[in-house]
């Protein structure tokens, strides 16, 4: 009896698999469209100029890269060039310089992917960029981008320091013991609640911004990206102010300067010192394709200037 | 035994034969695969979109509820790029920018780089004005959309519905609008802009002087909401209870509602401009006209009231001091300077409650009330208050615009109401505060009562219902 069931098992067996489909169709050619599209004379020039980093600029609109619970808008096409310029120069050839070829092209992020406004949180607060496991890095606001004023400058690079420091301590952690303790139980998910204006709040308890007040990470990714904002002496006056806990401050900035140093082999404040050069050089240089941004508060002192020379002259 | 092994058997061969039947070949219900379908479809829409010499008319609804249509020209080219001229009220400069089609859900067009039409949709757009509280907070409670990061809620990806000989119909792929794509034929875009920005400027000298939708022999008040958007108001004999947007873009010759609009059994779509009357008429005969007729309520010759809420249990001292303000008003209103010299006018206070809600244990009531004057049988709205009370607290917040007339004739009156209305309400040591509910024939009634401190005999009592 047993016999006769495992006879009936390989019957039953074989008959499955040998009663498939007995015909073999061509599949021809894929039918997906894998054509390059056409390159504009923009998209040239990000190719030619970043696929040395095999880093991927995106500005056209894809709602597979963007945050889908956010209201988001694409950049404008003018603004694309000056920043990833600026980009080139102030970001990727001063990381490049300090800490070598195979440094920057390892750890650079694979995508870049530009957003022409905010993204606006429900709380109201407003965010400026996002990283992505290394990989990817969200700019927003590019439409605003102005490539002649250092403070609008660093606003992006800002950014991109804070998502890169994000990179380089996912990839290598820093010593997050002696770190969270000099402001341990003061980190806060409240942050938001915390005014830029009152300084005391944050600076006086060793943090940088409202913002890093969030966690240990981003207040270490905070402290990065308000050094390298910064000439050296810009950061040793914001961290001396009244007000500021300047000694947790610089205890914090050694352990960073330290890890740059024995981690990546790169002195922070000579890489400050190139950036704030870069920025110098850039801001003081006018483009052609671009008008020089003129505050209409320097224009008003500038003719104010101009009127009292003339009524010298005059005298 | 025999029979049930057989019976097994039997059940084996034939599930065995079920289940390895796949050798047939199944037939296409289509001639072409799902992707050619697809790919065929895209090709289809890139090449209408870029065929059209002198453009595409497109009236957008970002957000159909809250706002009106605006218009735009586009002109695409086969380099997927395309050139956007918004209507002159936009107040936004032309684009040239750029554009795909491409397989989402159905074929969808983007325009993947910034252009006059992002405008709808840029997240920071509204932010400052919800500072300012131009979008009240029902709006941002009612409506999932409107909220922080919303902006006018525009779309730039829009879903292909069909393509038609002259037309393109598409969706937005967030607020799922409908997107007609118009083919310009006759007219140039830009003289059709020109001519809809003359007819813009007719609506809005019109639309400032207060509106109604007259139809039947009946009128609807009309008010111009926001960016060509109307409200359509309803009235009963307490004040207003219905409230409906009529959203619409403007044409080159009148203007086009989102949805038509059926009430008693007219049902409208279009209104032209018509010079020689001054107005706008459907071809079904209603019209926008200035206002003409009273409402109802109204018609007396002689009546002049006051409505607020209903105050009819408030204290005689109180009724008395009405009565003043009754007098006074009237007595303004024979000043020939005023109206042009029409003595018959008459005051309407009419309001109504918008929220009722306890907050940490205090009960808060806010009402919203209008202040109008009717002059022969043409009603002006002159002012509104807001209103916001608690057990322990009044607030009372005036707002008196030119109202709809839009005169300076009404100037004495916003004094005198406001003064009256100060002198007898906006004392927060003047009054106490009491709240209470009672039920009347199944209905919730909630009375605020207001007394004097120094004179118990001196109360008002608001009855909402």
């Amino acid at each position: 009896m047993i016999k006769m069931k495992n006879l009936l098992f390989v019957f039953i067996a074989l008959t499955v698999l040998l009663t498939g489909c007995n015909k073999e169709e061509d599949l021809g050619e894929s039918r997906l469209d894998t054509t390059t599209p056409p390159l504009s004379e923009l998209d040239q020039w990000l190719r030619n100029t970043f696929l040395p980093y095999n880093l991927e600029v995106k500005y056209k609109w894809d709602d597979f890269e963007g945050d889908m619970k956010k209201n988001l808008i694409p950049t404008e096409e003018d603004k694309v060039k000056p920043l990833m310029d600026v980009m080139d120069k102030v970001w990727i050839k001063c990381y490049e310089e300090e800490g070598g070829d195979d440094f920057i092209k390892s750890y650079i992020p694979k995508l870049i992917y530009l957003l022409g406004g905010a993204g606006v949180n429900p709380e109201g607060t407003i965010t400026q960029g996002t990283a992505e496991a290394g990989r990817k890095i969200v700019l927003y606001e590019v439409n605003k981008f102005d490539a002649t004023e250092a403070a609008r400058i660093n606003r992006f690079f800002h950014v991109m320091h804070h998502e890169f420091a994000h990179i380089l301590h996912q990839t290598t952690l820093y010593e997050v013991i002696g770190y969270e303790a000099i402001s341990k139980g003061k980190y806060r998910s409240d942050w938001s609640n915390v005014r830029e204006a009152n300084v005391e709040e944050y600076l006086g308890e060793g943090f940088v911004s409202p913002y890093s007040m969030s966690s240990r990470d981003e207040d270490f990714a905070e402290i990065i990206a308000y050094m390298l904002t910064r000439t050296r002496q810009e950061w040793d006056d914001f961290i001396s102010q009244e007000g500021a806990n300047t000694e947790k401050l610089k205890a914090k900035e050694a352990i960073v300067v330290d890890y740059f140093r024995n981690t990546w082999g790169i002195e922070l404040f000579d890489l400050q010192a190139l950036i704030a050069e870069k920025i110098e050089e850039i801001t003081t240089v006018v483009p052609e394709e671009q008008p020089k941004y003129i505050s209409p508060f320097k224009l008003q002192s500038d003719c104010a200037q101009l009127c009292s020379c003339q009524e010298v002259v005059h005298d | 035994m025999i029979y049930n092994y057989i019976k097994s058997i039997l059940f084996f061969i034939t599930a065995c034969l079920v289940v390895s039947s796949c050798v047939p070949e199944a037939e296409d219900v289509f001639e072409l695969s799902a992707l050619e379908r697809a790919d065929k479809n895209k090709e289809e829409c890139f090449n209408a979109l870029i065929d059209a010499e002198k453009g595409w008319l497109v009236e957008y609804y970002p957000l159909v509820k809250h706002y009106g249509g605006y218009t735009f020209i586009m002109n695409f080219t086969d380099e997927g790029r395309v050139e956007m001229t918004p209507e002159v009220a936009f107040e936004e400069n032309a684009t040239n920018s750029t554009f795909r089609v491409h397989s989402g859900q159905g074929t969808v067009l983007s325009f993947d780089t910034y252009g006059a039409l992002h405008h709808l949709a840029d997240p920071e757009e509204l932010l400052p004005k919800y500072k300012n509280q131009d979008i009240s907070w029902a709006d941002l409670t009612e409506n999932p959309y409107v909220s922080f990061g919303t902006g006018y809620g525009g779309d730039f990806e829009f879903t292909l519905d069909s393509i038609g000989e002259e037309q393109i119909y598409f969706t937005s792929l967030k607020r799922k609008t409908r997107v007609v794509f118009t083919k310009i034929k006759d007219t140039s875009g830009k003289d059709y802009l020109q001519a809809q920005s003359d007819m813009n400027a007719i609506l809005e000298e019109k639309a400032s002087d207060g509106l109604f939708l007259e139809y039947n022999g009946k009128q609807l008040e009309l008010t111009y909401d926001f960016f060509h958007k109307f409200n359509i108001y309803q009235h009963d004999n307490i004040g207003v209870y219905a409230e409906e947007p009529m959203p619409f873009v403007v044409t080159d010759t009148g203007i086009k509602l989102y949805e038509a609009l059926t009430i008693d059994n007219v049902t409208v779509s279009e209104f032209d401009w018509i010079e020689g009357e001054g107005i706008f008429r459907s071809e079904e005969g209603a019209m926008l006209v200035q206002g003409r007729t009273p409402r109802s309520e109204f018609t007396s010759p002689t009546d002049y009231a006051i409505h607020w809420v209903n105050f009819k249990l408030s204290s005689q001292a109180f009724l008395d001091d009405v009565k003043i303000l009754e007098a006074e008003m009237y007595n303004a209103s024979q000043n020939p300077g005023l109206f042009g010299g029409v003595k018959d006018i008459r005051f309407i206070m009419n309001g109504y409650p918008t929220a009722q809600a306890y907050y940490g244990g205090s009960h808060r009531i806010d009402i919203y009330s209008e202040i109008a004057a009717v002059r022969e049988s043409n009603l002006y709205l002159i002012g509104t208050t807001a209103i916001s009370m608690t057990e322990t607290a009044f607030n009372f917040a005036l707002s008196f615009g030119d109202g709809y007339g839009g005169t300076a004739g009404y100037a004495p009156f916003h004094s005198l109401v406001n003064n009256w209305l100060y002198n007898i309400l906006y004392r927060p040591n003047v009054f106490s505060v009491e709240v209470e509910e009672r039920w009347s024939l199944g209905e919730r009634y909630t009375n605020i009562k207001l007394t004097k401190k120094d004179n118990p005999n001196y109360y008002i009592i608001l009855e909402l219902e």
